[in-house]
């Protein structure tokens, strides 16, 4: 053993601490708290309850390298491109052409498309006219960041229905594009949108790890850029369609035991299938359940399939966080499939190999949970 | 419900896992990263801290700031635990800032290392060793705590503190070389 060897072996093992078990439960149970929260996604005036957000629509910014301008719809037709979302091309595919222009504070933004089903709306618009995007320590381009309230035919925002919201953007020079989607229970009527915008810009304030706390003046930390948001009203009205899709409610369950899983509706739209299923456990209170085994939104073992043919979940929303806002079948998760269909003829299974489930959500969460053996299957057949 | 790893289970510092990790994260990846990693962190921000409370303290705050941020995380960065390391020191420096703005951060850091011997009553050569290591320089000390306290390979170190490789290759290198000169 070398000099340096024997120097390192006594490093390791002098910083070789490890939390006490008290200690390291704290941190883990802390950390559990942080992820049961919503992810936030900031400035685009929507409640998000879900609570993982499906992988692929996590915000994505890309800028361009080409340094040749490119017009904005071409910006958008990029991103539903190189999204890998076949529902998301489906989606800007089959939305209305709208062309409407709006100016305010020197900023003009161009709605160009919208569309919308069952499961979602889309808005494709884009912004010109802010100054450059501030460069984080990385040399990467702050996203575009925005407020915006959608308002539908009915009159309800996106508050009301929308259980959670993502955003993709592109820039190009001064020009930026962003796709914007809604997901949740659309309203099924034709009508007229209102999409109002109050404020576009960039970092709005919200958090970016890595980064120190806004007046840190250590030269290590990597600072946010000031708040670079501009305010505005930017209003659109538009006539869409009715929204494409269909509504099942079965309420089919299966149970087992104390426990009883119910499929209380299945929203199949042409570029999403949605399933909300509720758990109750008699003489129990469910605070979350999923369909993983081990801890975490890992949905593998869980599968929506039509007639042999089987449509990706990838993501899970926890509809109803407070127990006592639980209806008569218990604790409500939607599962959200990254592809949909165009019509729901057939016979329907959802079926998870097992499931689990906590009391409290405040559990402590070294252990399995409660388990459920499986398989559970829930079946529904459209005419 | 989490799945507990041993801590020998954790992750391997020597381990090349960079190649393999993901070019993005997502909120489902998040509780095997966290169990992957936290060890890591807390070793790291034990380090730099007074007692067991508030390492575990920024450890909270760093995996809260993280799961937060991760659409940020790119793997060309450096990797996972390079990326969690970098927001963990970004946490213990504005800590540190806000609890003690007129103190030098060389000179908190040893008073911060010393305080941390003695509340741990360490004893022989882990004392001896921890309290040379906090009498380097902030540049050799902090490669050295990222290195073995954090896990890091040199290259990982270099994006956490904004260095090449090299230079961090060679700031280790002399603080071990420091180090064996004391003993």
């Amino acid at each position: 053993m070398t000099m340096h060897d024997e120097i390192e072996a006594r490093l390791i093992q002098a910083f070789e601490l490890s939390p006490s078990e008290d200690g390291l439960r704290r941190l883990d149970q802390r950390v559990a708290r942080a992820m049961t929260q919503p992810m936030a996604i900031p400035f685009r005036g929507l409640r998000t309850r879900r609570l993982f957000l499906r992988p692929l629509l996590l915000l994505a910014a890309f800028v361009l390298l080409t340094g040749a301008v490119v017009g904005g719809a071409r910006l958008l037709d990029q991103i539903f491109e190189s999204s890998g979302m076949p529902a998301w091309r489906i989606a800007w595919d089959r939305a209305e052409k709208l062309d409407l222009t709006a100016t305010d504070a020197g900023v003009t933004i161009t709605l160009e498309r919208a569309y919308a089903d069952l499961n979602q709306v889309l808005v494709g618009f884009t912004v010109e006219g802010l100054p450059a995007a501030p460069v984080t320590g990385h040399g990467e381009a702050y996203p575009i960041e925005w407020r915006a309230e959608l308002r539908d035919p009915t009159g309800r925002t996106a508050d009301q229905w929308a259980t959670s919201g993502t955003g993709t953007t592109v820039a190009d020079a001064n020009l930026s594009a962003v796709g914007n989607f809604w997901e949740g229970a659309v309203t099924p009527v034709a009508g007229t949108w209102v999409l109002t915008f109050s404020s576009v810009g960039y970092n709005a304030g919200g958090w970016v790890s890595g980064e120190c706390f806004v007046g840190n003046t250590d030269p290590t930390c990597d600072n946010p850029p000031p708040n670079a948001m501009i305010d505005g009203t930017w209003r659109f009205e538009f006539a869409l369609p009715a929204p494409a899709g269909t509504v099942l409610s079965p309420h089919v369950s299966q149970t087992v035991g104390e426990a009883t899983l119910t499929l209380t509706e299945l929203r199949i739209s042409p570029t999403m299938i949605t399933a909300r299923i509720a758990l109750r456990v008699e003489g129990g209170t469910v605070a979350d359940w999923g369909p993983a085994i081990g801890w975490g939104p890992w949905v593998h073992n869980a599968s929506i399939r039509r007639d042999g043919t089987e449509y990706a979940i990838n993501s899970i929303t926890h509809v109803t966080q407070d127990p006592d806002a639980q209806g008569p079948y218990g604790d409500v998760n939607e599962f959200m499939t990254i592809v949909g269909a165009d019509a729901a003829t057939g016979t329907w299974e959802i079926e998870f190999s097992a499931l689990r489930y906590r009391a409290s959500i405040y559990d402590p969460i070294e252990g399995e949970g409660i388990q459920l053996p499986g398989p559970w299957t829930l079946t529904v057949s459209a005419p | 419900m989490l799945r507990v790893l041993a801590l020998d289970e954790e992750r391997d510092p020597n381990a090349e896992v960079v190649e393999t990790e993901p070019e993005r994260l997502d909120p489902s990846m998040f509780g095997l990263l966290y169990e992957q990693h936290r060890l890591a962190v807390y070793r790291y921000l034990r380090a730099r801290t007074r007692s067991e409370d508030e390492a575990l303290d920024l450890a909270g705050i760093t995996f809260e700031r993280a799961f937060t941020g991760l659409g940020r995380f790119r793997r060309r960065d450096g990797g996972v635990q390079a990326w969690l390391l970098r927001i963990a020191r970004n946490t213990a420096i504005d800590a540190h800032r806000r609890h003690r703005p007129t103190v030098d951060l060389a000179g908190a850091d040893a008073q911060l290392g010393r305080r941390a011997i003695e509340a741990d009553r360490l004893q022989g050569e882990r004392v001896e060793i921890l309290d040379l290591v906090t009498r380097l320089p902030s540049d050799q000390r902090e490669a050295l705590l990222l290195r073995y306290a954090g896990g890091l390979t040199a290259r990982e170190i270099g994006v956490v503190i904004g260095k090449r490789e090299g230079a961090v290759q060679k700031q280790i290198e002399r603080g071990l070389a420091a180090l064996r000169e004391a003993f």
